[in-house]
């Protein structure tokens, strides 16, 4: 079993990673986890011109480590083997993208992250996603 | 020229420009803060008050120079319509791969010469939106340089995550940039009187239509473009692997 989990860095992904590790342990066979965390482009084609892109992939991942990190403690912690990847792009359609071509069985995600107003009842995020796959996605409270 | 504004519209004009730098600075703020990122923090320090200091200066001078221009008939229109091209590519989508291949640069002289040309470049529209906003105030056009700028340079981290966070802060700059431009356009010399004659309120109604236009067609230009995506290595060389945890798999 492949499972989805994108990660922002809030409680909700941390509550969603929780309940990975729990159900893993569940499993008789430990599932695969890919934890993704999806940055949003900060260069215009302008700024692109005057960077490198390892300039731009090193700020990527300053910014997706603290996400990742505390997520990737808690499954190595029960045993869960993760995989992490930084991916930018759009969020919710990133996710939706990413689980299609890494062939994942399942989206475990939190109702809502970081996201702002928009996201204030069920997440933004989350709802696109839903709306995007074709895959099962578990909502973690 | 405008009449200079006063009361209420000058007040509403420094408005508009602090709220037209900020959302066209955070080019500006992504080139000052990567470009300094293979710096020792002291170094960086210096980097980015220095790139900083320097766009400041090039940008209060050019505005000057732009807003004195407007005076000529038919640069209002020119100038207007550059900003309403500004509006609508502020709403693209922005690319996620495709720096060039250069190596980061890693000393100071280096990340300087970066920043100041990304500002050479990056400014021009800036210049304008200012200068179109400050209708010919060069009072309003320093204040508002000068309150936006150090909010620029305190807070670009702030900023740029509002930005990411809040996208329809973006969709306010285009459409106000909008607005500023269709304000401008109307009152160049070569179409003011007739307009003035011909169109009822046009006062109103052009800059409601501009700020509509660029947004309409901002969008639907957004929408025809796939949203590009890029998967960032991470097997770095420095520091811990937060890479992959395969090996761990039984």
């Amino acid at each position: 079993m492949k499972i989805l989990l994108p990660v922002d860095g809030s409680e909700q992904a941390l509550r969603a990673a929780r309940h990975v590790a729990a159900m893993g342990g569940d499993l008789p066979k430990p599932p695969t986890v890919l934890l993704l965390n999806v940055q949003p482009p900060v260069a215009s084609g302008l700024v692109r011109r005057f960077l490198s892109q390892e300039a731009l992939d090193g700020y990527y991942r300053d910014e997706a480590r603290g996400a990742l990190e505390s997520v990737e403690a808690v499954l190595t912690q029960s045993g869960v083997p993760a995989e992490s990847h930084v991916v930018v792009g759009d969020i919710a359609a990133t996710i939706a993208e990413f689980a299609a071509s890494h062939g994942c069985d399942q989206i475990v995600m939190g109702t809502r992250g970081l996201g702002g107003v928009k996201g204030a009842l069920l997440g933004s995020v989350a709802t696109e996603v839903l709306h995007l796959t074709d895959r099962p996605v578990l909502l973690v409270k | 020229m405008h009449d200079i504004p006063t009361g209420a519209a000058f007040w509403f004009a420094l408005l508009q420009i602090i709220g037209i730098d900020i959302v066209l600075s955070g080019d500006n703020a992504v080139v000052i803060a990567l470009a300094s990122r293979g710096l020792p923090p002291e170094q960086r320090r210096r980097a980015v008050l220095l790139g900083t200091g320097a766009a400041i200066a090039m940008r209060v001078m050019l505005a000057l120079v732009a807003a004195a221009l407007m005076s000529y008939p038919g640069l209002k229109l020119a100038g207007g319509l550059l900003l309403l091209w500004i509006g609508v590519s502020l709403l693209r989508p922005q690319g996620s791969e495709g720096g060039h291949d250069g190596p980061t640069s890693t000393t100071m002289a280096g990340a300087v010469r970066t920043i100041l040309l990304a500002d050479v470049a990056m400014s021009l529209d800036n210049v304008v939106g200012i200068a179109a906003a400050a209708k010919g105030s060069a009072l309003l056009l320093i204040l508002g340089l000068a309150i936006s700028i150090p909010l620029i340079i305190f807070s670009s981290a702030v900023l740029l995550r509002l930005m990411d966070r809040y996208p329809v802060i973006i969709v306010i700059g285009a459409a106000l940039l909008g607005w500023v431009a269709a304000e401008m356009m109307i009152t160049d010399g070569l179409i003011h009187t007739w307009l003035q004659a011909n169109v009822p309120y046009v006062h109103w109604v052009a800059p409601v239509l501009g700020a509509l236009l660029v947004v309409v067609v901002g969008k639907w230009l957004a929408s025809r473009l796939p949203a590009p995506v890029h998967e960032v290595p991470l097997a770095e060389s420095r520091g811990e692997p937060i890479a992959t945890h395969k090996e761990r798999e039984p």
